[in-house]
């Protein structure tokens, strides 16, 4: 019983010092994120959440463990602050501070007590379980259309981006190529405007 | 050295030159002193003083290295700076800062020290240095509070790094000018420079470099200065050293408050030393703390620095005939009814006094943390008490034999071996109660409480002086009052508040073959009456205790005769029948009655032996009153008294509990509130068999009633409350038939609860919910041995609410009459030699939902299996799907299953194969704290099947308040049946969750995956990135302002909380809906 109550301290603990950080690209790898974070303090153990229930392209969770809570704190104050890009831009990092319910590999609380009942069918609340049953169901329906949404939602934006970045690129071949080709230079001379090398 | 004075009557506020110190070297010109007056504050060299910071209201703090005058007469003065931590927050990390740490500047660089015109000094500043450096005078309480701010590191400018490790000059600066000096010293420090020419030219030479002075200097400087260091070190020493003894005793004293072990070998003292420094490095701000209560808690440390048997002003008495205890109880401790359970299974347990007073009046709050770490071999019994207090206590360890009695009123009655003596005890409760303070101290003073009296009696009968394995007696009386001042409980004073006997009786066997029994019986009857915050509810507040009398009985008859009977404890604990209480108030209140009997019989290891047998009575009646202030008007509670009586007949009867409001008694509400009643009879007994073939049983009961009555806040919903309870009977009475079981544990739990006929409930137009909960549970443990019997466990757990709702219209009229509620535990373990044993558990739930009363009837009829080591469980029948229903029980960690953990396949894969197979199964509403293992656990007891079960992570998309979890079953089959029971019948978790459970999930699992929504790249540009990709921290990065990535990243970042915002939503939408469905259950 002590042991049990140390480690759930001792969990809890670690829980502090954990920091949740999501809208990750699926490219970035455990090595990156270590390698991200001890830039702010020392990365002591990287997980990753594994989202088995929601669509591929969500982005990747994961459960990032520094040395101590204060360098979480930090952390996650600051990430609020300024956007963090790892493996890609210009989508941003999202950091949270950690949740028990984020980790797998959490202990038994202790002490806690689960108590059980099979509700018979004659039993009023019968009905009324079944009912909440439903309820859950359409809770998790609910839940997994609105993910639906978001991702369209950031996909629409992604896309967007994806133009815009291509029009700035665009534009910016084009003023170089023009540049380059000596078109410039030409008009220049041609309404004899004074054109410093670029 | 000429102390000359210069009168300088130029502009700007007074000022004049105190002492000249030489003049410079090359420039003759310039003249150096080493003090100043200047707007009437004295200045002299290495002072520290705020600077003038242009247009901040912060001013810059320095330390003055050199003051001259030049020869145009501009006054110059060379400062060497402090930081305070936000100006070097970029290289503080996660250093923890002081509050008014700064840190001294050193190394070499730009930002050690400026020069700066004098009149930019903008007053004196008290800089404090505080490190930990032998060669530093470490200041006193007084000088801390003194200081406007403390350094004890300093801060590197080239490095930018903060080390606490001062070198003997810091950024040229001697480092005796850096530490705190001593008064007499300043005179010595000073002048050296004075005399000396040769130093003072090349002064003025490094003085006009302005920076790097001291860096610079010569070494026969350096060797003066280190010698005249040295000097200083050791007077300094001296000084440090006396003045340390004392603070490090104080602290010693501060942290041995936090743990003190009185048993503590030396080793502890030196323990305490290291945590001494410890602290000092840390916690300096605290010391003051610690140095005020040095005093106070000073003998009680010397008393734990002796050896273990020295406790002379504790109540510590191997031998003690009849001590007579008196101790004061906390306010308000709780004893923790499975504390009571564990303590007899496990011997390890932790006793906290939240004020516990020293009887040697030692006035400090402590925590008692008792370790018990006597197991049965101890001769010395332990004692565990947990108490809860409503304050903030300090913490003792006390372990074993050492008892501390601190601090406030903690009761604390401690029964050694008696030797055939009838101790008697009396706890008596001392005035000396404080009631913490108030918000309303009014009210208060306006409250009368008049008790008519309170007798606690404890009777002890102890017969047997040699047994070994007594653990714990606590008779405690603990009175204690929420909210208000100092309250008396001389006899006829009771105030509000709290009144706790408690008394616990546990008689283990004895060895030896003449040995007696031993019987204790405790009794706690708890009386608790809270005050509210209302001034007017407290005023009106009378409450009138004729009499409170708890009276404990223990009358142990025992003999060599085998068939004993005996009553063993009869604990009285009521209000009788002359009492009244009196709320001529309008304020809510609770009342809770809470009788916790309990009975321990530790059967004796040899033939001779007599059972011995404890009895635990607990009574506590709780009054509290509430915020409402309209809610009662009267309230009348006669209440003739809970009557815990034990029988104890070795073969038949073992525990008789029954606690009762007499028939006479009756609460009257008035009140226009809601109520909660809520009654929760906890019933346990344990028997646990003798280990011999002639041991005899061993028997535990453990009762627990409580009943609370609560109101609610609102007002306006009920006009008249008249609620009568006839009575209220608890009736315990578990029988126990074992002849010569080996071992045999069980737990009998018989609660009979009714509110008799009599009684009359809930008059109102509320809802009014009655939970019933009955929880039983036998374990049923094979024997290992042969001769062994089976052990049986039983617990019955009765507990009625009444709980009104809160809606006003639901109900107009709901009368609810309950003529009888009658719950009725009869548990009879009757084991003879036959393997088999047949219990009898009887749950009786009766619950008023709507007018709806149930009563469930469960009996259970367990089989036991001597030699299998299976547990189980009333409800885990072996009966179909059909026969399922209506039983609570209670989920515990499923029997090992065969899991070699080392061959196990990830589960990835796992989940994969059993999608394909149709064995996967995703359980929602689950509580989200779950665990996977306990996941597993509930389904092996709701189905008996084995599964690999594991919960969803949580994301921040994840629901907040229900859980999700994978299961994998076996076969298919098991998994269809899983899943249409699930589907057909309902399953409750706790907190109203039925599980959900759903086959056909199609997990995703995690593939390869190359683009990345958000993340974009010139298709050109794609090969760097992934060069870049290999070198991470180029890859991770803050994007900076005026850039597009930065424009994008703060779309991103707007969606981000967008859709935030949903989710939040949704949930905010889901959760009251999730919480009205779970309202129209019981």
């Amino acid at each position: 019983m002590d042991s049990s109550s140390e480690e759930y301290a001792a969990f809890r603990e670690k829980v502090k010092r954990t920091i949740y950080v999501d809208n990750m690209s699926p490219l970035v790898t455990e090595v990156v994120v270590k390698a991200s974070f001890n830039q702010f303090g020392n990365v002591t153990n990287v997980q990753f959440i594994p989202t088995y229930l929601e669509p591929k392209t969500m982005p990747r969770a994961a459960l990032v463990e520094m040395e101590n809570s204060n360098q979480a704190r930090i952390i996650i104050a600051e990430m609020e602050n300024y956007p963090l890009m790892i493996s890609g831009m210009p989508r941003p990092v999202r950091a949270r501070a950690a949740e028990m319910e984020m980790f797998d590999d959490r202990p038994r609380k202790p002490g806690r007590r689960i108590q059980c009942r099979w509700l018979e069918p004659k039993d009023p609340d019968f009905e009324v379980a079944k009912k909440i049953k439903q309820v859950v169901k359409r809770h998790a329906a609910e839940a997994s259309f609105l993910l639906e949404q978001q991702l369209a939602e950031e996909a629409k934006l992604g896309n967007q981006q994806a133009e815009t970045l291509k029009a700035n690129y665009r534009k910016y071949r084009l003023i170089d190529g023009l540049n380059e080709d000596g078109t410039v230079r030409k008009l220049a001379q041609f309404y004899k405007m004074p054109v410093s090398d670029a | 050295m000429s102390p000359s004075i210069e009168a300088e009557g130029l502009e700007e506020p007074e000022f004049k030159w105190v002492n000249k110190r030489g003049h410079g070297g090359s420039n003759k010109d310039v003249q150096f002193y080493e003090s100043f007056t200047y707007d009437g504050v004295d200045y002299s060299l290495y002072d520290c003083v705020y600077m003038y910071k242009h247009d901040e209201p912060e001013q810059y703090i320095g330390k003055l290295l050199e003051i001259w005058e030049n020869v145009d007469k501009s006054k110059k003065v060379k400062v060497q700076w402090f930081l305070r931590p936000s100006e070097i927050s970029n290289y503080l990390r996660d250093t923890e800062v002081m509050e008014n740490e700064i840190f001294l500047t050193s190394g070499d660089g730009v930002g050690l020290a400026n020069v700066n015109p004098l009149e930019a000094v903008a007053g004196k500043c008290n800089v404090l240095c505080i490190s930990m450096d032998s060669r530093n005078v470490q200041p006193s309480a007084e000088e801390l509070q003194g200081a406007h701010y403390v350094f004890y590191r300093v801060f590197d400018v080239k490095s930018c790094e903060i080390s606490n490790h001062l070198d003997d000059t810091v950024g040229g600066l001697p480092v005796k000018f850096v530490f705190k000096r001593n008064e007499g010293d300043r005179t010595l420090d000073i002048p050296t420079l004075g005399s000396n020419r040769k130093d003072d030219d090349r002064k003025v030479v490094a003085c006009e470099e302005t920076l790097k002075i001291f860096g610079q200097n010569p070494s026969e400087e350096l060797k003066t200065v280190k010698l005249d260091g040295n000097s200083k070190n050791l007077m300094n020493r001296e000084n440090t050293d006396l003045k340390k003894v004392p603070v490090k005793q104080e602290r010693l004293v501060k942290s041995a408050r936090k743990s003190v072990d009185l048993n503590g070998p030396p080793s502890k003292r030196a323990k305490l030393d290291d945590s001494v420094n410890f602290a000092k490095d840390k916690d300096i701000s605290g010391m003051q703390n610690s140095i005020i209560l040095g005093d106070v808690t000073e003998p009680l440390v010397m008393t734990s620095g002796n050896s273990s048997n020295a406790t002379p002003t504790f109540v510590h008495d191997k031998n003690s005939v009849g001590p007579k205890n008196v101790v004061e109880v906390a306010n308000s401790i709780v004893l923790d009814g499975g504390l009571a359970k564990t303590s007899v299974v496990s011997s390890k347990e932790a006793m906290k006094f939240g004020h516990a007073t020293h009887s040697a009046g030692l006035e400090k709050d402590l925590k008692l943390d008792e370790d018990v770490n006597a197991s049965e071999d101890r001769p010395s019994r332990t004692s565990v008490l947990r108490s809860k207090e409503n304050t903030k206590p300090g913490h003792v360890r006390v372990r074993e034999k050492n008892f501390v009695w601190p601090r406030k009123r903690v009761k604390f009655v401690e029964d050694s071996h008696a030797l055939e003596e009838t101790p008697r005890k009396e706890a008596e409760i001392n005035n000396s109660i404080k009631l913490l303070k108030d918000n309303n101290e009014n009210t208060i003073d306006e409250l009368k409480d008049k008790s008519g009296g309170i007798e606690m009696m404890n009777l002890w009968t102890s017969i047997n002086p040699k047994e070994y394995k007594t653990k714990s007696k606590l008779p405690n009386n603990s009175s204690g009052s929420d909210k208000g001042p100092f309250m008396e409980y001389h006899e006829e004073t009771i105030s509000k508040h709290y009144n706790g006997n408690l008394s616990k009786s546990l008689a283990v066997a004895s060895k030896s073959s003449e040995e007696r029994p031993r019987k204790e019986s405790k009794v706690d009857g708890s009386i608790k009456f809270s005050e509210d915050k209302n001034k007017n509810t407290i005023e009106k507040l009378k409450n009138k205790y004729v009499g409170i009398e708890t009276k404990n009985l223990q009358t142990s008859i025992n003999s060599k005769e085998d068939d004993s009977k005996s009553k063993l404890a009869n604990n009285f604990s009521g209000l009788e029948k002359g009492s009244v209480m009196e709320y001529h108030n309008e304020t809510v209140s609770k009342f809770s009655l809470g009788n916790i009997p309990g009975s321990l019989v530790a059967a004796s290891k040899s033939s001779e032996e007599r059972p011995q047998k404890e009895a635990m009575a607990d009574g506590s009646i709780k009054i509290s009153k509430d915020k409402n202030k309209n809610t009662i008007e009267k309230l009348k509670d006669k209440s003739g008294g809970f009557v815990n009586s034990k029988e104890d007949k070795t073969k038949s009867k073992l525990a008789n509990n029954s606690s009762r409001l007499d028939k006479g008694s009756s609460l009257e509400y008035r009140n226009e509130a809601i109520r909660n009643f809520s009654d929760d009879n906890l019933a346990k007994s344990l028997v646990a068999a003798s280990r011999s073939s002639e041991e005899r049983p061993r028997k535990e009961a453990d009762i627990d009633d409580s009943d609370k009555l609560s109101k609610d806040k609102n007002k306006n919903t009920m006009q008249k409350c008249k609620d009568k309870f006839g009575g209220i009977k608890t009736k315990n009475v578990p029988k126990v038939v074992d002849s010569k079981e080996e071992i045999t544990k069980s737990k009998l739990a018989n609660n009979s609860n009714g509110l008799d006929k009599g009684s009359s409930m809930v008059h109102n137009e509320k809802v009014s919910k009655l939970s019933n909960d009955n929880l039983s549970r036998s374990l049923i443990a094979a024997s290992k041995s042969s001769g062994e019997r089976p052990q049986k466990e039983a617990r019955v757990d009765d507990s009625h609410e009444l709980s009104k709702d809160k809606n006003k219209n639901t109900m107009q009229n709901f009368k609810d009459k309950i003529s009888g509620i009658d719950t009725k535990n009869l548990s009879k373990a009757v084991d003879s030699k036959e393997e088999n044993n047949k219990s009898k558990l009887a749950n009786n739930s009766s619950g008023l939902d709507k007018g709806y009363s149930r009563e469930y009837h469960n009996e259970k009829k367990s089989q036991l299996s001597s030699g299998s080591l299976s547990k189980s469980l009333a409800n885990g029948s072996k009966s179909d799907d059909q026969k399922i229903g209506g039983q609570i029980f209670e989920v515990t960690r499923r029997p090992v299953v065969d899991k070699s953990t080392w061959l196990r396949v990830p589960w990835e894969q796992q989940m994969q194969g059993a999608h394909d197979q149709g064995t996967l199964v995703l359980l929602q509403n689950l509580d989200p704290e779950y665990t996977s293992r306990e996941v597993e656990d509930i389904i092996w007891h709701a189905f008996k099947e084995n599964c690999e079960a594991k919960m969803v992570q949580r994301t921040a998309v994840s629901c907040p308040n229900s859980g999700q979890a994978f299961a994998i079953f076996k076969t298919k089959e098991i998994t269809e049946r899983v899943v249409k029971k699930l589907d057909d019948g309902c399953l409750m978790l706790p907190n109203q969750r039925p599980l959900v459970g759903w086959a056909g999930v199609v997990p995703r699992l995690p593939g390869k995956q190359t683009t990345f929504v958000g993340h974009l790249a010139i298709d050109k540009d794609k090969r760097q990135i992934q060069r870049e990709m290999k070198n991470a921290v180029s890859a991770a990065h803050y994007s900076q302002a005026n850039t597009l990535e930065h424009e994008m990243a703060m779309e991103w970042c707007l969606l981000q909380s967008i859709s935030d915002a949903w989710w939040n939503k949704l949930y905010e939408n889901t959760a009251p809906r999730a919480a009205t469905m779970s309202a129209l259950l019981l």
